[in-house]
């Protein structure tokens, strides 16, 4: 077993050059994990400061808040601003990329889509909007499924869509 | 498959963490640390179980956990060197009756707490009673007493 040493009497593996490497180690360590906690507030991690994004720019017809990082089975939300005018009352079609549906489970979408359409690369989802003169506002409340690199593609109508991704962490 | 591969990494990762924080962090049991303990063990056990409740599942988990434990103590009896790492090893913080400053502190032992030690297991009632302090692989202080 252990390599016995006999210091003043007593038979002991102790070794003070071993424990001094490990307690070298230990501060290393204890350094590793305020680093990674200083990361996790910083938003990192998941959700938080560094994390909040914007695709498609203030002035554009759409744009979609999001976090550039999230969390496996974590709730997440997608959160879509029209522009005035973009959802001119009645319906709107929110297009969603096939990538981002099918490795996420979409817990709800406000408003509620009246119904929904499988396309070849992309879901179609028919919403109902009140006509309104500031932003129209369209929530997707999701978790990841699969961790790794999330491509999202959203899209209103026959607008070009925003695509940018999303990494999540397992 | 990812029930296993899950509860290996979560082994790992708690070594390494309980290794990092010191012999002595979760080592006195007082309420606080005991409540710590619960905790830590409520958080792990959601990223564990993930959603699955099978038996199927649980057996899995059990059997990965003792499994690796096993496996660990076969390698640490055939190779004693990995003991060191995985286990750490005593260290001497009174020496021949002698307080060993350097070691106390680097591993934030105090003399109120070898003598609650001392009294505890030995009856002693002060530190010149003291001929070896020990702080053990598992964070106990072990007391060795002066001959009379």
């Amino acid at each position: 077993m252990a390599e016995l040493k006999t210091i003043d009497g007593m038979q002991i593996n102790h070794d003070i050059a071993h424990h001094r490497r490990e307690w070298r180690l230990q501060r290393v360590g204890w350094l590793l994990m305020a680093l990674v906690l200083a990361a996790a507030l910083a938003g990192l991690l998941g959700p938080g400061p560094l994390s909040h994004a914007s695709a498609g720019g203030p002035g554009a017809p759409v744009r979609v808040d999001y976090d550039r990082f999230g969390r496996i089975e974590a709730p997440a939300r997608l959160r879509i601003r029209l522009a005035p005018g973009v959802a001119s009352g009645g319906t709107v079609h929110l297009r969603l990329g096939r990538d981002f549906v099918e490795n996420v489970d979409i817990q709800r979408i406000y408003p509620e889509p009246g119904s929904t359409r499988a396309g070849r690369d992309e879901f179609d989802y028919e919403l109902r909007t009140a006509p309104t003169p500031d932003a129209t506002i369209i929530d997707v409340h999701y978790q990841a499924e699969r961790f790794g690199t999330l491509p999202v593609r959203v899209g209103i109508g026959d607008a070009r869509p925003v695509a940018f991704s999303q990494w999540v962490y397992p | 498959m990812e029930s296993v591969i899950r509860a290996l990494i979560v082994y790992a990762v708690l070594l390494v963490i309980f290794r990092i924080a010191g012999k002595r962090t979760l080592a006195q049991a007082s309420a606080f640390e005991l409540v710590l303990l619960l905790i830590i063990s409520e958080t792990i056990q959601e990223a564990l179980v993930d959603g699955d409740h099978s038996l199927t599942n649980a057996f899995l988990l059990v059997t990965t956990l003792v499994g690796t434990t096993i496996l660990l103590s076969v390698v640490k009896h055939r190779w004693p060197p990995v003991v060191r790492w995985l286990d750490g090893l005593p260290l001497i913080v009174i020496q021949d009756g002698r307080t060993v400053k350097e070691s106390m502190d680097r591993e934030r032992v105090d003399e109120a707490e070898i003598l609650s030690s001392a009294r505890a297991s030995e009856g002693l009632q002060r530190l010149d009673e003291i001929r070896h302090a020990v702080v053990e692989e598992n964070g106990d202080i072990t007391v060795v007493p002066k001959k009379k």
